[in-house]
């Protein structure tokens, strides 16, 4: 991919706009909505494609399957059930759009673009018992950096030029603790991260598929050359280094970027810092395509280069006129997150339901329906709290520093949930997932009546009758009413069990009786019959996937 | 994907020839003709005992485990680093002194020295081993413990086929998966999940945790919930076909099997001796090999049994020893030898072994000079790998690496003979194939495998 085929890309698409115009899907004011000019154009690069390959597309989602669907991509997490009531009841023409305007000012979107974020910088935090405790120090610098919307270039140059030196953990030098602050694993890294090119088999021999050699391997990671220390000791930058020694050999290489070019050295320049220029410039193609790749996976489950790590012929993009749009829009406006999220989910694509209506849909890549994704173990976490109800409880802002609790919910979930792989579409179901899920103490107790107050109050609550308290269920647990059929069958359940009415009288004497006492109440058939129901939403794969 | 049946044993036993043996003597397992010498011992095993399971309990030794300091010594040259040998219980073959029990069961052993792969990186590496493919393209190949538990296992299991007890996944995750073949071949985890844990206390985490139904929910309300589950995914799967929803039923369908199967006693190690326990070794893998054998003797086709860490050996990971190699390997294998013995001794003494095919592998090997730390490196070029116990014909070792180690001088074996060479010893059509996630079939073994007749019994 060459630098220079940005221009002529710049050039066409501005020529696509003039002809066909814009057209603002639900903007309220008069100003060129780039947001809707962009999801306009997004969704006729999907449009072409279908025509291509014979798809035919699903409907559009309702509200519920939007409002689920959005608030786990943006804030993490399922929405509480007064928001979903909210939605739900609102009709204004633009809702959508507000919708996402209000979660890109949630603080969950910081916490889950900061913890998306660290997973995919430094992976290793979840392996390796060394560098856990680094996780939190890191998360918490993209936090800001979120708090912030800095752009995403800055963010890139912050990372690879940040001052190394000392004893210092916190902040961007983890990154390179992480790596054991070994010049050839930062620079596989950075590679990876903002460039999209995999060069970690040229380190020992020639890639085997791609046209990176060896010695191309260590020119770049020659950029690094001059960091040295340990993961948690001190570290230290011969900042202005700039060749380094093939490792088992004699060979000294010069930095070189990754097309081969050589860099102007001014002077004392410090390396890492012209190396954070040339790959966060504007006309740099790795970098805009990369970040812009990452952040349609965020929202689709997989890149249009996947693994979104991977740029190389052998792996070429499902769209690519779509992948240099939206490089070229990204760039254009300075690598602000926002302006891009804003416009993916204004597009018909993302609002696309993942219901499969005809054959076609089955193949993913070309987005009839959205694809069912999993979910991430920080998102399970949170919304099984959210959806028990204990979520308000959390202190959201210190979130990051949970980790190192071993015993704590998020470290079970994560030791049962974490994937591996490259994309998280067609998330797989283990075993033990589902033993947790249905077993667990977590569970158990937050299914019990006497040991949830959430959901006790539901199933005592004087003024919902039982459809009332079924639908309050569905609503915690599913982000959704349930539907006629639903509501039809679960009332034969219940019916089916016995109808005791505990009175008030015994009810308040239950309550006097059980205060300091470790017994537990007796639940009414018909509370257990709930409580069923509610065991049965949590457990259930519409609970447990993004769709 | 297509399910072929695995014909009963009981039947096989009444033909005089089946359809898998006539295969196999197709895809070279066997020396000569159809009439070959194995053939009525095999006939005649299968008549002993018609209900016996064929079984395969992996030693997967993580960061990939030296040659030179195990299995192919070297004494005499400085590549050997100083180590001396020792007799075996077949005379002619000496391995290092590191590992003197396992000495005594050289005769249910075969050695390959002459194992010679590509992938000196430890994901490529674990990949290529454990699947049989290097990792490139599309195709997402399955773990052999998924691909062989797919084949041996009969019919109706309370446990699941593939078990993978202490496994460290970080070098390469999809390298312990089923791949193509979908989540209801997915291995059940057992035992940490993280990296090399210093843990020699007789341990409690080889578990399967959540197993019982809560205090107040009796299989009756458990029905009830599971119904009411059912109905929901019944719905959802309508609207949303895909993998994730199928696998997410087939998840839960097994688990609650598990759970109301007896056979999840086997999990309790409590059960045994404590001179039992003591003699596989109050480690981490020395428990996970006694499992191994309690799910081996309940019918689990495939278990394995990772070596991930020994006490004292700091933060080097595993077997991955670039760093003063000699005391390292030294401890692992005191982990490692008394182990394997008792598992061989276990396993014989209840007639088990003649069923059951023991496979001990790394990555790769580990490179005969030493480094300026006292370590070894990545080495694929000439390792070592063994079989051992069922099908495999033992008192051989196959191939050799000359005197400094550096290369393979004879018979060099790379890992689809080697895998061939396993299918042949289990007993294993390898003519038998699969639909890949690409809609490609693959066979189970790859036709221009050359098993090593020599060491297949």
């Amino acid at each position: 991919m060459n630098i220079k085929h940005i221009g002529w890309i710049t050039g066409i698409v501005a020529g696509i706009v003039v002809l066909f115009g814009p057209r603002p899907l639900l903007a309220s004011d008069d100003a060129p909505d780039e947001v809707a000019e962009l999801a306009v154009r997004i969704d006729r690069h999907i449009a072409a494609a279908w025509e291509t390959e014979g798809v035919v597309p699903a409907p559009l989602a309702d509200d519920a399957e939007f409002l689920r669907r959005t608030y786990l991509n943006l804030a993490g997490t399922i929405p509480p059930v007064s928001e979903v009531r909210e939605f739900l009841a609102e009709t204004a023409p633009n809702r959508r759009r507000r919708l996402v305007d209000r979660l890109l000012d949630h603080p969950g979107y910081v916490n889950h673009f900061a913890h998306s974020w660290r997973l995919l910088m430094i992976p290793e935090a979840d392996v390796d018992q060394q560098v856990r405790f680094l996780a939190p120090s890191f998360e918490g610098w993209l936090r800001d950096k979120f708090i912030d919307n800095a752009a995403y270039d800055d963010i890139a140059r912050e990372l690879i030029a940040c001052p190394i030196s000392g004893n210092e953990r916190e902040g961007p030098v983890a990154f390179y603790r992480a790596k054991n602050v070994q010049p050839e694993s930062v620079a596989s890294s950075v590679s990876r991260l903002f460039l999209g090119v995999q060069l970690d088999c040229a380190q020992c021999h020639n890639h085997p598929f791609a046209e990176w050699e060896q010695k191309e391997f260590w020119a770049f990671t020659a950029f690094f050359a001059g960091i040295e220390g340990t993961p948690l000791g001190s570290v230290s930058d011969d900042s202005t280094r700039r060749e380094i020694a093939i490792k088992g050999g004699d060979t000294v290489v010069q930095a070189r970027f990754i097309d081969k070019t050589k860099p102007k050295w001014a002077g004392q320049a410090r390396s890492r810092e012209v190396l954070a220029e040339w790959i966060t410039d504007k006309n740099n193609a790795y970098f805009a395509r990369t970040g812009a790749n990452r952040v349609w996976a965020h929202f689709f489950g997989s890149g249009i280069v996947n693994p979104p790590d991977n740029f190389d012929e052998s792996n070429p993009p499902t769209h690519p006129a779509l992948l240099d749009d939206l490089a070229v829009a990204f760039a254009a406006h300075d690598f602000d997150f926002k302006f891009l999220i804003r416009a993916i989910t204004a597009s018909e694509t993302y609002q696309r339901s993942s219901r499969q209506t005809h054959a076609s849909q089955a193949d993913q890549r070309w987005l009839g329906r959205m694809p069912v994704k999993g979910l991430s173990p920080r998102q399970i976490t949170d919304s099984l709290m959210q959806a028990t109800g204990i979520y308000q409880q959390t202190n959201l802002r210190n979130r990051a520093f949970n980790v190192g609790n071993n015993g704590s919910l998020e470290a079970q979930i994560t030791s049962l949930f974490e994937n591996q792989t490259a994309s998280n579409v067609d998330p797989q179901t283990t075993i033990l997932q589902a033993l947790a899920l249905m077993n667990s103490q977590f569970v158990t107790q937050q299914t019990q009546p006497n040991s949830n107050s959430t959901l006790a109050a539901v199933l005592q609550a004087p003024f919902l009758d039982r459809e009332g308290k079924i639908e309050a269920l569905y609503l915690a647990a599913l982000s959704r009413k349930p539907s006629d059929k639903e509501l039809s069958r679960l009332r034969t359940f219940m019916e089916s069990k016995p109808d005791e009415k505990v009175g008030i009288a015994q009810r308040v004497i239950q309550n006097v009786l059980s205060l300091g006492q470790r017994t537990t109440l007796q639940s009414s058939a018909q509370e257990k019959a709930l409580a069923d129901i509610y065991w049965a939403l949590l457990n259930s794969s519409e609970f447990l996937f993004n769709h | 994907m297509t399910r072929r049946q695995y014909p009963q044993s009981r039947r096989t036993a009444g033909r005089p020839i089946s359809r898998r043996t006539l295969l196999q003597s197709t895809l070279g397992c066997t020396a000569g003709a159809l009439a070959s010498s194995w053939f009525p011992a095999f006939a005649a095993d299968a008549a002993a005992d018609p209900r016996r399971q064929r079984a395969c309990i992996l030693l997967w030794m993580s960061g990939g485990p030296s040659q030179m300091d195990t299995f192919d010594p070297k004494p005499e040259h400085k590549n050997g680093g100083g180590l001396k040998t020792i007799e075996t219980s077949v005379s002619g073959i000496r391995i290092s002194e590191n590992l003197p029990h396992v000495a005594k069961w050289m005769q249910r052993m075969a050695i390959v020295r002459s194992m010679s792969t590509k992938e000196g990186d430890h994901s490529r590496g674990t990949y290529l081993m454990r699947t049989g493919y290097r990792p490139q393209g599309p195709i997402q190949y399955p773990a052999i413990g998924a691909l062989y538990s797919k084949e041996l296992a009969k019919e109706h299991r309370d446990l699941p086929g593939y078990i993978s007890i202490a496994p460290f996944r970080g070098f390469n995750a999809s390298a312990y998966g089923p791949g193509f073949l979908g989540p209801s071949y997915a291995p059940l985890i057992v035992g940490g999940n993280g990296p090399a844990r210093v843990n020699d206390q007789p341990t409690t985490s080889l578990r399967v945790e959540n197993l019982s139904l809560p205090g107040d929910v009796d299989t009756v309300r458990h029905d009830d919930r599971l119904s009411i589950l059912s109905d929901l995914e019944d719905d959802f799967t309508a609207s949303r076909p895909g993998n994730a929803v199928s696998g997410h039923r087939s998840a839960y369908q097994n688990a609650v099997r598990m759970m109301r199967s007896e056979s999840i006693a086997a999990f309790e190690l409590d059960d045994e001796p404590d001179s039992l326990k003591q003699k596989y070794g109050l480690t981490d893998f020395g428990q996970g090999c006694l499992l191994a054998r309690r799910l081996i003797e309940r019918g689990v086709p495939f278990v394995e049994v990772s070596l991930n860490n020994a006490a004292g050996n700091g933060n080097s990971f595993g077997w991955d020893t670039h760093q003063e190699n000699v005391s390292r390997v030294a401890s692992l294998c005191k982990v490692l030898d008394p182990a394997w013995a008792a598992l061989m001794e276990d396993l014989d003494s209840r007639g088990l072994l003649d069923t059951t095919t023991i496979v001990w592998m790394g990555e790769f090997g580990r490179t005969p000079r030493i480094n300026r730390n006292g370590g070894r490196d990545h080495f694929p070029a000439a390792w070592s790998s063994v079989l051992a116990g069922g099908g495999v014909q033992g008192g051989k070792v196959v191939g050799q690496t000359g005197p400094d180690g550096m290369k393979v001088t004879d018979r060099p074996v790379n890992v689809q003979d080697f895998l061939a060479t396993l299918c042949c010893c289990m007993g294993i059509d390898g003519g038998g194939e699969n639909i890949s996630n690409v809609g490609r079939p693959i066979l189970i073994v790859d036709p221009e495998a050359k098993p090593i007749k020599e060491i297949i019994a």
